[in-house]
C-alpha cells in the first residue's frame, strides 16, 4: 500500500495514481488503509491566553444630560 | 434605554472558516457591548485591543498536518459612557493560519450572545459571551469544535471550555 502524497497534497494508491475523491471507487483494503493512517488524526492543541491590566470602572456621570432615555 | 443596559449593537453570528478557507465575513463582521442609548457611538477611552487564542492541529498518522488552524478574537475593553463604565466597543476574529488538507473540511462561525452587565447599576461592565463553533469532517469522519469565552469590559477573559 502507498504510503506517499503527490505534490498536490492527494494520497497516491500503490501505483502511485492519485487516490479517487470518491471513497466508493477505492477497494476495501484501501479503505481500510486511509482511515487507519491518512485520515486518523491525532490533535494538538494550544490557548493563547493574553492577560492585561484590569481597568478601573468608574461611575457614569449621570448629570450631564444627553441621551439617556 | 439606559447604560446600565449593555447590548449588541452589530452582528450576532458570521463566518470565520468556509470549506476549509478564511470567510470573507471576517473583514466585515463585528460585535459589541455599549450602552443601550442612542448615543453608544461617543464612547471614549477604548483601550487594546487584547485578544484570545486558540491554535489546532490535526496530524494523521502519516505524519502530515491535514488541519493546521490559528484564530484570534479581539476586543477593545474599558471605553466609557460620560466617563463611567468599561464597555466593548469592538470585537473581532482573525484568523492567522487556515490550512487544510485533501480529504478533510473544516468550517467554524462566531455565535455572540446577548451580553449583560457585571458591574453595578453606575459602573457597568460589559460582559459578552461568545462561541466559536463548528467542525472538522473528513471523508470518513466528523467531529464538532466548540470554545466557549466571555469577554469582559475590563480587559479580562474567561474561557468556559
Amino acid at each position: 500500500m502507498s504510503q506517499h502524497v503527490g505534490p498536490d497534497g492527494v494520497p497516491l494508491r500503490h501505483d502511485g495514481t492519485p487516490f479517487p475523491n470518491d471513497p466508493s471507487e477505492w477497494t476495501e483494503e484501501e479503505k481500510e488503509y486511509m482511515r487507519t493512517y491518512y485520515f486518523g488524526t491525532r490533535e494538538e492543541a494550544d490557548d493563547e491566553q493574553v492577560t492585561v491590566a484590569a481597568v478601573d470602572v468608574p461611575d457614569i456621570h449621570a448629570g450631564e444630560g444627553g441621551a439617556y432615555a | 434605554m439606559s447604560w446600565e443596559h449593555v447590548i449588541n449593537a452589530a452582528q450576532l453570528a458570521w463566518k470565520i472558516v468556509e470549506d476549509g478557507k478564511p470567510s470573507a465575513e471576517i473583514t466585515t463582521n463585528t460585535c459589541n457591548a455599549v450602552p443601550d442609548v442612542t448615543d453608544w457611538h461617543s464612547l471614549t477611552d477604548a483601550q487594546g485591543p487584547t485578544y484570545v487564542g486558540r491554535k489546532l492541529k490535526f496530524e494523521n498518522y502519516l505524519g502530515i498536518d491535514v488541519v493546521d488552524l490559528h484564530f484570534r478574537v479581539h476586543w477593545e475593553y474599558g471605553a466609557r459612557y460620560r466617563a463611567g463604565g468599561a464597555y466593548i466597543p469592538n470585537c473581532w476574529v482573525t484568523v492567522l493560519r487556515c490550512d487544510v488538507a485533501w480529504g478533510f473540511d473544516l468550517d467554524l462561525r462566531m455565535q455572540v450572545h446577548n451580553p449583560t452587565n457585571a458591574g453595578t447599576e453606575t459602573a457597568p461592565k460589559a460582559r459578552l459571551p461568545i462561541t466559536i463553533v463548528g467542525s472538522v469532517s473528513s471523508l470518513v469522519t466528523s467531529r464538532t469544535l466548540s470554545w466557549d469565552y466571555i469577554l469582559f469590559g475590563d480587559g479580562n477573559h474567561e474561557q468556559v471550555n
